[in-house]
């Protein structure tokens, strides 16, 4: 039953050597009878994978499940723990978290990329999260780009983090402009995202108390607001902003712009 | 025989039973509302994970998937609402591939069920929802709709969602006629309806400038000098518009007429600072200074004494505009004239210069400002002096 290691290693070094895609799932389960994981085979193998080959290991001293979908990107593999993580909640199978990735896309070594999961699966707190795996979070945490966001609407906070997230930089969300800068305070970050539209401080106050702050040489500001007046844009550039875009707006080119600036 | 006791007394009953009447409806909504809470929050509780996958691959190339197992109406309803909200957000691939997720989902259909239903408010929400969603294939739905609407503020959503599923600039201009046909002052709200739309609009109001209708040709205008460019081929309609007994169309055609050096002749200037209205006037001497058309100082120099104010005011700061060379004709002013409007006008505006020059000589290290600040000063010194001894010579 202890399988996983030798049986995923394997299978991943033949998917790279045969060059093929294959998404990797972690689960942190309850101990499972050797019942229960032929119940979850027999539930998820044929409808669920029409694509590619699953296969299943459990490995019991760890209590972890391992699922490997052949043919599956990141988005399919994310989508297929989805299920997962659903049956195995209503089967009160599930003990913590799941931890999804897919080769090649999360990593161009297929024995480094399984690892380093069964590293980061046993550190992984929660209950019920999908934590997507990130080869640059594991591999050099100090040396990310560190990203503060302060914006009233959750729903650009929300997006946001989980894009920028996905694009390897470490966010920090700020709600109104008094708690973004007791985070840029604490957290020293390279860039803040803001809005001008801010409760208790508004955007021009947070980046005049930035342009004083000792640390805010370190620190690009970017405005993302809906305000489209020039004299908006002027003073947001007389204030220090590096870089003013307005809403709507396209995130790959959010993040090009970030990139930029960070460079 | 009924007493006036008895008449107050039914008259209280009355009013109690309407009083109940009303709280009841009232509890009643207000469980509604809170159920329809509970039901929204227990919904994003359950697709919280689901939003996360949408959220992170929203820009890979394939479709994004609809949730697995059955999804009700109700449920559908509420992802709606948050799809919609992320659809406000974004451009580009991120906002279509939540439309086709919406597509997947079967929202379209729904909406497009929804258009066709028995009451007025549903088939505005749905063409609202449509719109959002941009649905191309519900459009001539949608136009029917607007035609059969009558004048109140709904037209204007069902407008803004037919600009947001337009195909093609021929839908557009449908839409436009539907609208100005209640014949209503609402034409730089129409602009900015089109404004949604994701079709080049330049073409479609460069037509409307050939048209006979005044709306059309108003909506036109507006929309070219909110775009701030000139589309090619516009010039003769353009000019025979310069000429409208309309005065909106006269001015917002020289406007725009304005915004191109290229249109600028010289004798159009002549024509236009000499014009009958003084809001013409007043644009152009605006214009010449923009513009930075020197060779026209001298006749701005005369418009700083024109009868209207506004005339005078843009003259005077449009000279400030072009330099130096401007700013002397400003201080030849002063020599010139002994009293009157054009003295004041000019006498005002050079204080100001001087002041706004002093401020950002003494800001800036730029050494060409600073020399500019002086050369002004010294113009302004010499004829004040003159102006003082022309003074001091008649009082003598």
């Amino acid at each position: 039953m202890s399988n996983l290691v030798p049986v995923f290693y394997q299978l991943l070094t033949n998917m790279e050597a045969s060059q093929s895609a294959c998404g990797v799932i972690l689960v942190a389960c309850k101990n499972l009878s050797k019942e229960s994981v032929e119940a979850i085979k027999r539930d998820f193998s044929p409808k669920e994978t029409d694509s590619g080959e699953t296969h299943f290991a459990y490995d019991k001293t760890k209590n972890l499940l391992g699922i490997m979908v052949e043919q599956h990107n990141l988005a399919d593999t994310h989508f297929f723990a989805l299920r997962v993580k659903d049956y195995l909640q209503e089967s009160q199978l599930l003990s913590g978290s799941l931890l999804i990735a897919s080769f090649p896309e999360s990593s161009a070594s297929s024995g480094q990329l399984f690892m380093r999961m069964m590293q980061e699966i046993k550190d992984l707190d929660g209950y019920g999260e999908i934590k997507i795996y990130d080869q640059r979070n594991s591999a050099d945490a100090e040396e990310q780009t560190r990203i503060l966001l302060v914006n009233h609407d959750e729903h650009v906070n929300e997006f946001l983090r989980i894009y920028l997230e996905r694009k390897g930089y470490m966010v920090t969300v700020a709600n109104d402009g008094m708690d973004g800068m007791e985070k840029y305070r604490e957290w020293s970050p390279d860039l803040v995202i803001t809005d001008l539209n801010l409760p208790i401080l508004n955007g021009y106050q947070l980046m005049e108390k930035i342009k004083h702050h000792e640390a805010s040489a370190m620190s690009k500001i970017v405005v993302l607001t809906d305000k489209r007046l020039e004299e908006d844009v002027q003073k947001s550039f007389a204030l220090g902003a590096a870089d003013y875009i307005t809403k709507p707006f396209s995130p790959i080119e959010l993040e090009a712009r970030v990139r930029r600036l960070i460079s | 025989m009924e007493t006036p006791l008895a008449t107050a007394v039914l008259f209280l009953y009355a009013l109690c039973a309407v009083m109940i009447v009303g709280l009841v409806v009232l509890f009643a909504l207000k469980i509604r509302n809170s159920s329809a809470d509970n039901k929204a929050r227990h919904c994003q509780e359950k697709y919280r994970d689901y939003f996360v996958y949408l959220q992170a691959h929203g820009e890979e190339e394939e479709r994004l998937k609809v949730p697995h197992g059955e999804v009700t109406q109700s449920e559908k309803q509420i992802m709606q609402k948050k799809l919609f909200e992320l659809m406000e957000l974004f451009t580009g691939v991120h906002r279509q591939k939540l439309i086709w997720l919406c597509e997947d989902l079967g929202l379209i259909e729904l909406d497009r069920k929804r258009l066709k239903g028995a009451w007025k408010w549903t088939r505005v929400d749905a063409a609202y929802n449509l719109g959002m969603m941009r649905s191309k294939e519900a459009l001539p739905d949608l136009l029917q709709l607007l035609e059969k609407s009558s004048y109140d503020p709904s037209i204007f959503i069902i407008a803004r969602s037919i600009a947001r599923c337009a195909r093609d600039t021929g839908d557009l201009r449908e839409m436009v006629l539907l609208l100005v046909r209640y014949k209503k002052n609402f034409h730089e709200l129409i602009v900015d309806i089109l404004s949604d739309s994701q079709i080049d609009t330049a073409p479609l109001f460069a037509s409307f400038l050939r048209e006979t209708s005044t709306d059309l040709v108003k909506i036109g205008l507006i929309g070219l000098l909110a775009q701030s460019q000139s589309q090619p081929g516009i010039e003769s309609a353009l000019y025979k518009l310069i000429e409208s007994e309309d005065k909106d169309i006269r001015i917002k055609a020289v406007k725009l007429v304005c915004q191109d050096v290229r249109y600028l002749t010289e004798q159009r200037v002549k024509a236009f600072m000499n014009h009958k209205d003084w809001e013409i006037r007043a644009m152009m001497a605006k214009a010449v200074g923009g513009l930075g058309l020197a060779g026209y100082i001298p006749m701005l120099k005369s418009a700083v004494g024109d009868s209207s104010w506004w005339v005078r005011h843009h003259s005077a700061y449009s000279l400030t505009a072009l330099e130096v060379e401007g700013f002397a004709a400003l201080c030849e002013i002063l020599r010139e004239e002994r009293m009157g409007n054009k003295l004041q006008m000019a006498h005002e505006v050079i204080q100001e210069e001087l002041e706004k020059g002093k401020r950002q000589a003494a800001a800036t290290q730029d050494v060409e400002k600073q020399l500019q600040y002086n050369q002004k000063l010294h113009l302004y010194h010499k004829s004040y002096r003159k102006t003082i001894s022309t003074v001091a010579a008649l009082e003598r």
